[in-house]
């Protein structure tokens, strides 16, 4: 109805009631004979005429008191109930209104706004050049809460139209790995046909909601998987601590990195969710978009690595260890290969076998799996060996043995001693074999030493530290021979080569190694005092790369490339971050290393040489155009058989690459880990050296 | 004077008002005060319910309108009526509310919302016969108490009195409307007190009643489990009970309606959001808001300086009833106006006493305000009922066994 028409209807009602009304009033005190209306008992005591009205109304409406002290009181109790309501109702409007505003104001927003996240893509990871190693796909999947799982009915259902098994579908649900709370996905990749049947029949599928999510997708299987590392959803820790800090970077069910470049790079890659804030109405349907913030997506990292070498890597070193068994060593299921640019200490490739498939833990890792990749008999796969390996050095590590000689005057550049292939410099108790026995080198200089790993050179070397040492700790009191750590001259200079601590790449999990020294020997050796000393063995041991020393691959390969650039820098994966927009952000600055190895540069070359002789004696390097410097190693584990080293960089001159290669009881390192070393030249160079076969095993360390 | 033998038999106070003039007699008859604040809360309260009606299809400003004309008319209808008539017919008026209540159970003509039987609708004319019963109730429980002339003392009378006036109650119950029996309840009750039913009876009933409560509650308990369904004290009851007691028990389930009522009003703050701008119920977070929940609408819009000022017209309001009820020289007047201001008093207690938690939350109308032409309709009718009780306030008693209080 109009306004205007009801406007005009109500008036004229209203003016024709007013008139009744009037009338009405004109004939109830109109003057009858009668006063029906008792309006004279009133009037008793004015006298008449009346002078003035006003006396007259004061007497009209003066009220006589009721009869009966009862009837008095209740009609007062009523008045005082009536009272104390409206009195308890002003302070009550009081306090929500007024003093409890702000509150209630901000009840109300929350009320009627809603925040809506947009999530933000996570960034790729790349290559040097650009090759995409990991990306995102679209996928479809259903979600629904755990107590879908009761629903025998909908579980039967699902598994139906999803080909999955029962217990599958229910185990999905009842997987609790993005917490408790989240809701589950029942399945991934889920097809648009079986999506629009669930669309189509709503009733039947109560409580599975379909929700389009990205997820990582690896274009190259698992190339570089321990490097890359995986993502997986949220836990509920790292929610609880963010509410904590309230720094609200994540939402429950977001992927973040677990591993490897996705955990080291999460802040770049993860990028900032964005929020859409609607008027809502009480059925929680959006009205307005009130506010907008666009969701700022991850920008892309790219690695070091170089997908094409990383490729090669990954087939030698499975390959090596292949042939590795087909020499014998069937023991032999680990290994690491690995390639650092000398230059700038980036990571060219990086391969850690037994390797696994980092799409199959994307989106959270089943208890099966995780069973599974934890178990002593599939080696586990989920660790990294290239940094978190720890192995024996072997006779790779009399490089910087005859570095520390060197440079603290044990030996001279030119220093001999004679090998006769067995030494007893402290008695027989404690005399030790050179690997060729009984026979010997014969007479050795530095160069040969190296070249023919010769161990008894090296133990004099040890014992020209040991006996300055012996004496200071000797000399010292019972109680303070810890102080005795600061004349550890040859640890102090093994470590200045990058060993005993973290190389500091850029990647979760390295682990520091161990130089060990008599400090060590007391804790580790606390429940047996007998055996807690240091003894000359001991430093014998430790120069020939024995006994309780320990580096990861990537210690003696930075090692290596320290001797061939002559200084040290931070070995890292890290090569550029890109934008959305394909502009370079940030590019990776060559840091040095902490602690910078201090030597004399006619030592380095006589060492050099060494290491130079060790190729040419490995004939099976010719075919390789550049001149490299290497060494092998054969590193002997108690119960184990031998691990297998080998260590070269090139060219020499101007170098560029530098490859080490370990394989876990491949035996001897100059028959098995040399040709992980080679093929790799091999392929860097593009030279065909052939099939991938050991060497066999000569003894020759 | 020309006053007649005959008349002067039949009425002792028949005078000639001749020398009294004409507009000093209308201003006597006229309770200036009650029609003032009475107007400016029906005013007060059309502005509101026009706010709240907005996004509302079902409400329309018109049937609000239109109860308001048709209330006005039984007020002038009631106003020139002499009360005193219907003295005689205490059963009757017992009689008519009892098939008023139960008339929307008849099939046909009774109309079902939200499971409940409220409703009648006869000859297309759509109303709410309880809201109706109502001053007939009022008149027959002053009717029936008044005969006792101020003085209830036989226990045997008190109960004829309760146990007749207690059928209405009773009856609401089966449609079901709690909030209607409350009333109900509270009429008789008032009348019996103003009434001067004895204090001791008084106290006996509260107690049989309180303890009938916590038994019922404690048999319901065993009943629930044995039938194992929900029977005698429904859940939905048992759960305002517990939201009264703890008021964030559940914000978003049982607690919803409270805890949404209290954000309108708290959000008002001192001058409120403005006219019109009633977020709260205009975007649907607050169920009713027309009728049960209008006053939130009002607290929203007018903020505290609002509020205060329609409590301060029903403190008003109510003092006038009060005065009234004072004043009546018979008790028959006397306790109609008490059991208005009863009835008034309990709708206003209870629907801003519930919004503000100060109360159980059951659905009953604010007088004057809320949004629906029946109980529009019977505030008009008892207000003329307060009129001409006004009017003849010094009026003695002419129509057969009323008992009067006059000393005299």
């Amino acid at each position: 109805m109009n306004v205007y028409v009801l406007a005009i209807i109500v008036g004229l009602a209203a003016f024709l009631f007013i008139i009744a009304l009037a009338f009405l009033i004109f004939l109830l005190v109109r003057n009858r004979r009668k006063d029906k209306l008792g309006l004279l008992p009133g009037l008793e005591r004015v006298e008449a005429p009346i002078a003035k009205d006003e006396v007259f109304v004061r007497r009209t409406l003066d009220t006589t008191p009721k009869s009966g002290p009862e009837a008095k009181g209740r009609f007062y109790a009523f008045g005082a109930l009536i009272a104390i309501f409206f009195g308890t109702l002003a302070v009550r409007l009081w306090t929500l209104q007024i003093l409890s505003h702000d509150e209630y104001v901000g009840l109300a927003d929350k009320n009627m706004t809603s925040n809506i996240s947009v999530p933000a893509i996570r960034g790729r990871i790349l290559d040097r050049n650009g090759v995409e190693l990991i990306t995102n796909r679209p996928s479809i999947v259903l979600t629904g809460k755990r107590s879908l799982a009761n629903d025998r009915g909908l579980v039967h259902r699902l598994s139906l139209l999803l080909g999955i098994p029962r217990g599958v579908v229910r185990r999905n649900i009842l997987n609790d790995t993005v917490g408790m709370q989240a809701d589950r996905t029942i399945a991934s990749d889920v097809p648009m046909r079986s999506v629009a049947f669930i669309k189509e029949h709503p009733t039947l599928f109560e409580g599975v909601s379909i929700e389009n999510r990205t997820v990582r997708y690896y274009p190259n299987g698992n190339l570089a998987a321990h490097l890359l590392g995986y993502t997986g959803p949220v836990t509920q820790d790292t929610l609880n601590e963010q509410e904590a800090s309230e720094t609200f970077q994540y939402e429950s069910g977001d992927i973040v990195g677990k591993d490897g470049a996705e955990y080291e790079f999460e802040q770049i890659l993860r990028g900032m969710r964005g929020r859409k804030t609607y008027l809502i109405d009480s059925s929680g349907a959006p009205l307005e978009l009130i506010d907008e913030l666009k969701p700022m997506y991850g920008s892309d990292v790219c690695l070091t690595i170089d997908a094409n070498l990383q490729r090669n890597t990954d087939r030698i070193l499975y390959e090596t260890i292949l042939a590795a068994h087909e020499r014998g060593h069937v023991k032999a299921n680990g290994g690491a290969l690995l390639c650092i640019d000398v230059k700038e200490g980036g990571i060219l490739a990086a391969s850690s076998y037994p390797t696994y498939n980092p799409s199959d833990l994307a989106g959270g890792i089943s208890i099966d799996l995780w069973e599974q990749l934890m178990n002593i008999a599939s080696n586990y796969p989920l660790t990294n060996r290239v940094i978190s390996g720890l192995y024996p050095a072997a006779s790779t590590f009399k490089a910087f043995t005859s570095m520390a000689g060197l440079a603290h005057g044990v030996i001279g550049p030119y220093t001999q001693f004679y090998c006769n292939g067995y030494w007893n410099e402290y008695g027989d108790q404690w005399g030790q074999r050179c690997w060729i026995h009984p026979y010997g080198h014969g007479n050795m200089g530095l160069e040969e030493a190296i070249n023919q790993s010769c161990d008894l050179f090296f133990y004099n070397v040890a014992d020209g530290f040991f006996k300055p040492w012996f004496a200071v700790w000797n000399a010292l009191p019972y109680d303070e021979k810890a102080r005795a750590a600061e004349h550890d001259v040859l640890q102090d200079s093994l470590k200045s080569w990058g060993f005993h601590a973290p190389t500091g790449i850029d990647l979760p999990g390295e682990a520091s190694g161990r130089i060990p020294n008599f400090l060590w020997k007391q804790r580790a050796f606390v429940d047996t005092p007998e055996d807690a000393t240091w003894n000359p063995g001991d430093m014998t041991s430790m120069c020939i790369g024995q006994g309780d020393m320990l580096v990861t691959p990537l210690q003696l390969a930075n090692g290596y490339a320290t001797i061939a650039r002559g200084s040290a820098i931070k070995p890292h994966i890290f090569h550029k971050v890109v934008n959305k927009e394909g502009e370079t952000i940030i590019t990776h600055r060559p840091t040095p290393s902490d602690v910078q190895p201090q030597y004399d540069q006619v030592h380095l070359n006589r060492v050099i040489d060494g290491l130079k002789r060790v190729i040419v004696r490995e004939k099976i390097f010719n075919p390789i155009p550049v001149v490299l410097a290497g060494k092998s190693g054969t590193a002997e584990v108690a119960n184990k058989d031998e691990y297998a080293w080998f260590v070269a960089y090139g060219p020499v001159n101007d170098p560029q690459y530098c490859v080490a290669c370990v394989i876990e009881e491949g035996g001897g390192g100059s028959a098995s880990a040399i040709v992980g070393v080679l093929h790799t030249f091999a392929a860097i160079y593009g030279v065909d050296v052939g099939v991938i076969v050991a060497g066999e095993d000569t003894g020759e360390r | 004077m020309a006053i007649t033998p005959k008349l002067q038999q039949h009425d002792s106070v028949s005078r000639d008002l001749k020398h009294i003039p004409l507009h000093t007699r209308v201003l006597a008859v006229i309770n200036i005060p009650l029609l003032a604040v009475t107007a400016l809360l029906a005013c007060y309260g059309l502005l509101i319910v026009s706010s709240a009606i907005i996004g509302h299809s079902d409400y329309t400003l018109s049937r609000q309108l239109t109860g308001i004309l048709i209330g006005l008319m039984a007020f002038a209808v009631l106003w020139w009526f002499d009360y005193r008539r219907f003295a005689r017919f205490a059963l009757p008026l017992l009689i008519i509310p009892v098939i008023l209540v139960l008339l929307p159970l008849v099939p046909g003509i009774g109309v079902e919302v939200n499971g409940a039987y409220n409703w009648v609708n006869i000859f297309g004319l759509q109303f709410q016969p309880a809201e109706l019963a109502k001053p007939l109730l009022i008149l027959a429980a002053a009717a029936l108490v008044s005969q006792y002339r101020g003085k209830l003392n036989s226990g045997k009378d008190y109960l004829k009195v309760l146990g007749m006036l207690l059928i209405p109650v009773v009856c609401i119950m089966a449609q079901p409307d709690l909030g209607t029996g409350l009333v109900f309840f509270v009429i008789a009750v008032v009348a019996l007190f103003t009434g001067g039913a004895n204090r001791k009876w008084l106290i006996i009933t509260a107690i049989v009643i309180i303890a009938a409560l916590v038994l019922l509650i404690v048999v319901d308990g065993y009943l629930d489990s044995y039938f194992e369904r929900d029977v005698l004290i429904k859940d939905y009851q048992k759960n305002r009970i517990l939201v009264f007691l703890d008021n964030d028990i559940d914000p978003t389930g049982v607690s919803y309606h409270l805890t949404q009522a209290k954000i309108a009003i708290g959000s008002g703050g001192l001058l409120g959001k403005g006219y019109g701008n009633a977020m709260q119920s205009g975007l649907g977070f607050l169920p009713e808001t027309p009728t049960d929940f209008i006053f939130c609408v009002l607290a929203e819009e007018f903020g505290f300086v609002g509020s205060m000022a329609l409590i301060a017209l029903f403190i008003l309001q109510f003092f006038i009833i009060l005065r009234i009820a004072f004043t009546a020289k018979n008790t028959f007047g006397s306790i109609i106006a008490a059991s208005i201001l009863g009835m008034w008093f309990f709708h206003v207690l209870e629907n801003i006493g519930m919004t503000c938690g100060l109360m159980p939350i059951t659905g009953i109308p604010l007088p004057f305000v809320s949004y629906g032409s029946s109980f529009m309709v019977t505030n008009f009718i008892v207000l003329g009922l307060l009129c001409s009780i006004w009017t003849r306030r010094n009026a003695g008693d002419r129509f057969g066994h009323i008992g009067t209080r006059m000393t005299e």
